[in-house]
């Protein structure tokens, strides 16, 4: 085996990576690929997310879930196995934010959870659909993440600012203010679970200008396999974040072709 | 054929990670209306797992009482008498440690009618300095000049309110109050007693003669009542909104999740106009919840005293439950639980729920005293005043 590819595993990230490069070589093999371009390529992507969180609250009158949007920024490191498999690494900041929101006579009543997490996708991408300058690959890995900042905003009925209203010969009510409110959230060692990790799936549209840069539009889907809590009370029920993450991006690529059989 | 396999398993992959969460049994499972003792206990528990407020600072463990009832209530036989006691008396051990002062259960049909659980009450009951309940008004008229206004209501009759309104030695302004239903007597279309004293006291509030020097409101033995009553009492003494501490409230179902601590305010009445004189609050171990708002309200203007006893420690607010789906809860048939809606936080960042807010001045109660005609309480907010 050509000494130059343990050359290359030696950059970083590559320990995660080596060994799933073992595995897709090993894949490679079966599939009857002998030629591999070990192409590089760094990039940049921003995007905008779309997150929801899974879970109950149908004990909680007139309240619901609602997703939220917020906005991803991210580095990628890529590496091309084969003419379609490719591996990349991203390193990125990500929001995960969801809405707490009443309904009916409670209508005008909001929570907002604004959740940020610095996350390392780790994933395979295969090409679809080929040609020169333009192509179409489905993705798919895994993906660990650290909440680092967490803000929450909203909307609540005040109980101690209140207006006292006579609506009837006799007959009086007291009307709730609602207050705003928007504070940097303090996490709770007891019960907030910073770590994440979970499965990511998506596609990705990619139009190469020349050799070395190229544009992309990618979306992806990244399904949480840990709870946002730590276990620290009986009865608790789960809550996962569900993210959808519509990007865009621009790639530099480094070429350097091998082979397998050498 | 290798590639179509592989395809197949990034295809079955990405659907696998698509309808991951369909997968999940995530519901919270809360029985209004059980049917047997096992049912019974879990409703409770999990309503107050996530209604009651003071999670964070409670030192009940309630996932012990988890493990330790479930197994006991699961012996029990709701229908037959000796359990449906036996099921009362362990409702009583598992609240027994909670602080909320306003905590209470009481039973339906479903068990022992009419039977009360009040584990503040049976704290208060083994303090050193517990007292009964007094009614001051009768005594203090004595200090009064000619000329006072008693009034009492009995439109609600489990709540009569008397208030009374006089001056002492025509240098002070005093005031007191049994109860907070003031604002729903005040409107009343009805002509009662209470409304016309009401009325007495902020006209003289509004003119206040020169000769004033001071005013004395009395909340002892007055356990609070409707929230409209902050505005309506305190913000006569205000012509603009005063903060006066924080509320906090659960977010969602945990025990831990809480919204963030929204400022407390008392909002001035139309006709409310900035007191400046010195302001005396006497209160005692009976006054509680809206009384001690009121009592910590007036704490924040810049001349008032606190004489008496330390309160009550019911300073959280009761609202309806679907407010913020927190604090009191009912079991059809079996039980209604009063508990805080909310925890308040004074100005000073603490929160004296479960343990009472203390006096400025100490004066404890004085049975022999009380008996010969003498208000020792009053007699020292005179002498504060002067």
């Amino acid at each position: 085996m050509d000494r130059s590819y343990f050359n290359y595993l030696d950059m970083p990230f590559n320990c995660y990576i080596k060994y799933i490069y073992l595995f897709l070589l090993l894949v490679c093999e079966c599939i009857g690929i002998n030629h591999i371009s070990a192409q590089t390529a760094i990039g940049v992507k921003w995007g905008y997310t779309d997150n929801y969180i899974n879970a109950d609250l149908s004990n909680r009158e007139y309240t619901h879930l609602e997703n939220l949007g917020g906005y991803s920024l991210g580095i990628i490191y890529k590496k091309t196995i084969t003419n379609i498999f490719a591996l990349k690494a991203e390193l990125g900041l990500i929001q995960k934010n969801y809405r707490v929101e009443r309904s009916e006579s409670y209508t005008g009543i909001y929570e907002n959870y604004h959740n940020s997490y610095f996350q390392l996708p780790l994933t395979g991408q295969i090409d679809i659909f080929k040609r020169p300058k333009f192509s179409i690959a489905l993705n798919g890995g895994a993906y660990c993440a650290y909440w680092v900042y967490a803000k929450v905003n909203g909307v609540t009925p005040n109980v101690f600012d209140t207006s006292n209203q006579l609506v009837a010969d006799g007959q009086g009510t007291q009307n709730f203010y609602l207050t705003s409110y928007s504070e940097k959230y303090n996490f709770n060692k007891f019960k907030d679970n910073r770590f994440e990790f979970g499965l990511q799936t998506g596609g990705t549209l990619q139009y190469s200008i020349n050799e070395k840069h190229s544009f992309f539009l990618e979306y992806n889907y990244y399904q949480s396999f840990s709870d946002i809590q730590k276990k620290y009370m009986v009865n608790q029920k789960s809550r996962i974040n569900q993210t959808f993450l519509l990007s865009a991006g621009f790639l530099l690529r480094f070429n350097k072709k091998i082979n397998t059989n050498e | 054929m290798n590639k179509l396999l592989f395809f197949i398993i990034c295809i079955v992959f990405v659907l696998y990670v698509l309808f991951f969460s369909s997968c999940q049994k995530n519901e919270l499972e809360i029985s209004i209306s059980p049917t047997n003792s096992t049912e019974l206990f879990e409703a409770f528990w999990n309503k107050m797992n996530t209604n009651y407020v003071y999670w964070d600072i409670d030192t009940t463990n309630w996932d012990k009482i988890y493990s330790d009832y479930k197994p006991a209530f699961a012996k029990l036989d709701i229908r037959q008498i000796n359990d449906k006691n036996q099921a009362i008396q362990y409702f009583r051990e598992m609240t027994k440690g909670l602080i909320d002062c306003h905590y209470n259960i009481t039973f339906g049909d479903s068990l022992i009618p009419n039977y009360i659980i009040f584990p503040a009450l049976e704290k208060k009951l083994k303090a050193v300095n517990f007292h009964q309940r007094f009614n001051y008004y009768g005594i203090d008229r004595m200090y009064l000049d000619e000329g006072y206004k008693i009034g009492t209501s009995y439109s609600n009759p489990n709540n009569p309110i008397t208030v009374l309104y006089g001056t002492i030695n025509n240098r002070i302004l005093f005031f007191s109050c049994t109860g907070f239903a003031l604002y729903e007597r005040y409107i009343s279309s009805t002509t009662n007693p209470v409304q016309r004293t009401m009325q007495l006291f902020f006209e003289q509030l509004l003119n206040l003669p020169i000769d004033i020097q001071g005013i004395i409101i009395d909340v002892r033995g007055n356990q609070g009542g409707d929230l409209a009553d902050l505005n309506f009492f305190v913000g006569h003494f205000i012509d603009s909104p005063l903060h006066f501490g924080f509320t906090q409230t659960k977010s969602n179902n945990g025990r831990l999740d809480y919204t963030p601590w929204i400022k407390a305010y008392v909002n001035p009445e139309p006709t409310g106009k900035r007191i400046d004189l010195p302001i005396v609050i006497l209160a005692d171990m009976y006054t509680a919840s809206l009384a001690e708002a009121a009592l910590m309200a007036f704490k924040v203007f810049p001349k008032c005293t606190f004489i008496g006893e330390k309160t009550w420690g019911a300073t959280g607010p009761l609202v309806k439950e679907d407010v913020y789906s927190a604090g009191q809860f009912k079991i059809n048939g079996f039980l209604n639980v009063t508990t805080a809606s909310c925890k308040f936080k004074y100005l000073d960042g603490k929160v004296y729920e479960g343990q009472g807010f203390s006096p400025d001045i100490s004066v404890l109660f004085n049975q022999t005293e009380i008996f010969r005609g003498k208000d020792s309480q009053l007699e020292r907010a005179i002498e504060v005043i002067h």
